[in-house]
């Protein structure tokens, strides 16, 4: 413990040992819930960003010197951030000022001051935290304006913010559910992720890649490989539950969502007459 | 690219439960890859249910936070399966060798009495003439002559006299040659005594006399390539007990740097004419008779010397550096300083930088066993960002590249300077 009081430089920030050893408890109490190994807890802190954790909760308490610090090394960062995350500049501006407020501790709880820094742990870098914080305070804010539209702004964009039309609910055969169901339920998790990401987000194979820190080219195949293992799993499910194969396939194959006929492309495809057929036909042969 | 998935499974992938939302230190720590193993599972399958935690978390995932599968190392590693390749190859020959010089010798190894032993003596200055490589004018003309009647059956079936005394006499000089030969090859090789290897000579010297005839033609020619074969063969392991009384075997020194050369073995023909020298060139040892030599080192240990330099490099997920010795095969950690998640290496030869979160930058010139830590500094302002790429284009040019800055050095990380990304 005392290492890592020496190694966090909280006494500089004005923490004291015993500030900082609760902190400490808390954290483990929080991610080891009712671990009594000393050893696993000392392993777990020592895993910690001690140094990071130290100035973030100083800067909770209201220490000068770590605010000082703490704006010296995130201030440019975190409206470096915000700029990569709302894209457009007065947005940044906004979500980056926002929280800093939440920073700094705006709201009050028990007649108390409470910062946002308080809830940081040292699992990640705070860098990485600040990131996350306005990633989220990003996306809250982007589901609330897509909630909360004005009629105003609907009638001057027109369709851009009318709801989504709902597609029609076909029904569906329960065995076909069921199958599936169990299937994705025997998917590992980060399998489903890079489905649920690739297939449900749109995300590009980069973005998947870079958020499970691995190379485009793996996620490629994974996805891939993932999903003929998955088709492949449900038909044998469906077979299993009493389906021959065939019939199966036309469950899975045959599902009305999956039909893309545009109608209107293929009946002016088959109804345009080709123009000056002789002109062309001439043309041909001289 | 995929074939897509139907749209009521993707409908029942949407449709999942998400549970309740991990903090963002849970969050923070999945994209850098720092959770533990149970805990990352818990986060992916949440994420997996949940579309605003994976837009968080791809958010804040930095653009250019790009893994790549093997990060690019620009040792000289040209020759490295050249050497790995020879060095497979001098393992296998020595092996071999070795195997098939134990089972012959074993099948050679009757225990004989000492009468035997006797009677082989006795015959074996007719072996001790063979071994001269070069006999002279007149006792090739002599052999000539021996070798006309040997196609007369009768005359084939004939005994070889040899004056008794006179071979007697021989037969315990050549003994106690071997004597002195199998001593010291004993020493060195520590498997074999000499009373072990004696036998088996005069075994293979019985059975001629056994036989009460001349070698024929195809046996000497058979004992010929034996011999041949053993002066060809590795000679720490075990051409020792069988190696004729005049074979030496020498291990010529190379003072080498690089110790990876595979060994090779070379055959020498002496200038000293009648004896056969059989040279064994190997990384590491010192010159010298390996007859006379103390600390002996089989062949094997001779060409197992593993590299001291070099290597892939990589990181895990986890942010450890590891090496691996084996083109990737097998992947071992390289400590270089605890709590530091690293996210960028570099290597040029011995030459290896890494960086990671928050600045944290290590330079290493001796191959990863000892590292500085290296705080680049550029108007006053330390660099505090993630690292997340490392660039050397030799010694002396590199690049750092963080989340939103470019750090260059021209001076091998003397002095810094600092830009803005474009």
């Amino acid at each position: 413990m005392q290492d890592l009081y020496t190694q966090s430089s909280a006494q500089a920030f004005g923490l004291e040992r015993g500030q900082f050893s609760a902190i400490l408890s808390e954290i483990v109490q929080k991610y080891l819930p009712g671990e009594t190994s000393s050893h696993a807890a000392g392993e777990f802190c020592r895993s910690l960003r001690v140094e990071e954790l130290a100035l973030a909760r100083a800067c909770a308490a209201g220490s000068d010197k770590a605010w000082e610090v703490f704006l010296t090394r995130y201030r440019a960062k975190l409206y470096d951030v915000a700029g990569y995350i709302a894209k457009e500049s007065s947005a940044a501006r906004e979500l980056a000022d926002s929280l800093y407020a939440d920073l700094y501790g705006t709201s009050e709880r028990d007649g108390k001051r409470t910062s946002k820094l308080a809830s940081y742990t040292g699992r990640g870098s705070l860098e990485g935290w600040l990131r996350t914080v306005l990633a989220q305070e990003y996306v809250n804010r982007y589901r609330k304006r897509k909630r909360l539209v004005s009629l105003d702004e609907e009638a001057e964009e027109g369709v851009q913010f009318a709801a989504v039309a709902a597609e029609p609910v076909a029904s569906t055969d329960p065995r076909l559910e069921q199958a599936i169901d169990q299937a994705l339920k025997e998917l590992e998790a980060e399998d489903k992720f890079v489905l649920a990401s690739y297939f449900l987000d749109n995300r590009t194979l980069a973005e998947v890649a870079r958020s499970l820190g691995v190379h485009e080219s793996t996620i490629s195949r994974k996805v891939d490989k993932l999903a003929k293992s998955l088709r492949k799993q449900i038909l044998n499910n469906l077979t299993r539950n009493g389906m021959s194969r065939r019939q199966a396939e036309e469950a899975l194959l045959t599902d009305v969502r999956d039909l893309q006929v545009n109608i209107r492309a293929r009946l002016v495809q088959e109804s345009a007459a080709p123009a000056f057929p002789e002109k062309k036909a001439k043309a041909s042969e001289g | 690219m995929s074939e897509g998935l139907p749209k009521i499974v993707l409908e029942r992938l949407r449709m999942a439960e998400p549970g309740g939302h991990p903090d963002a230190d849970l969050l923070t720590a999945f994209a850098e890859r720092t959770l533990l193993p149970r805990e990352r599972d818990a986060v992916l399958q949440h994420l997996a249910a949940c579309v605003d935690c994976r837009e968080a978390v791809s958010l804040a995932t930095p653009e250019q936070a790009v893994v790549p599968p093997f990060l690019p190392v620009r040792t000289n590693w040209r020759s490295w399966p050249y050497l790995r390749w020879g060095a497979a190859l001098a393992c296998v020959v020595v092996v071999g060798a070795a195997v098939t010089l134990r089972q012959q010798h074993a099948a050679n190894q009757p225990k004989l009495s000492s009468a035997k032993i006797e009677q082989t003596a006795a015959l074996q200055p007719r072996y001790e003439q063979r071994d001269e490589p070069a006999p002279a004018p007149q006792e090739r003309q002599d052999v000539g002559a021996r070798e006309k009647p040997e196609k007369d059956i009768k005359a084939n079936r004939a005994p070889r006299k040899v004056p008794a005394a006179q071979a007697e006499e021989a037969g315990q000089r050549q003994l106690t040659l071997q004597a002195r030969n199998y001593d010291s090859h004993d020493q060195l090789a520590g498997n074999k005594t000499f009373a072990d290897s004696v036998p088996a000579r005069a075994k293979e010297q019985n059975e001629v006399s056994v036989n009460g005839a001349a070698p024929s033609v195809a046996e000497k020619k058979k004992d010929d390539e034996q011999r041949e074969y053993l002066k060809m063969a590795p000679a720490p392991i075990s051409p020792a007990p069988m190696a004729p009384a005049s074979e030496t075997v020498t291990v010529m020194a190379e003072s080498v740097p690089s110790q990876t050369e595979p060994a090779s073995v070379q055959k020498a023909q002496a200038t000293g004419g009648a004896s056969t020298h059989t040279a064994v060139k190997a990384p590491g040892v010192a010159a010298g008779n390996l007859n006379k030599m103390s600390d002996a080192r089989t062949a094997s240990q001779l060409v197992s010397v593993e590299p001291a330099f070099g290597g892939q490099w990589t990181l895990s997920p986890e942010g450890l550096l590891q090496r691996s010795l084996d083109s990737g095969a097998t992947w071992n950690a390289v400590a270089v300083a605890p709590n530091v998640h690293l996210r960028a290496v570099s290597a040029l030869g011995n030459d290896l930088w890494v960086g990671g979160a928050g600045g944290a930058l290590f330079h290493s010139s001796d191959n990863g066993v000892h590292w500085t830590q290296v705080r680049p500094r550029f108007e006053g302002k330390i660099l505090t960002g993630d690292i997340i790429g490392l660039e050397f284009k030799d010694l002396a040019h590199g690049q750092i590249t963080t989340t939103y800055e470019l750090w260059t050095t021209s001076d091998a990380g003397k002095t810094w300077l600092r830009t803005a990304k474009p």
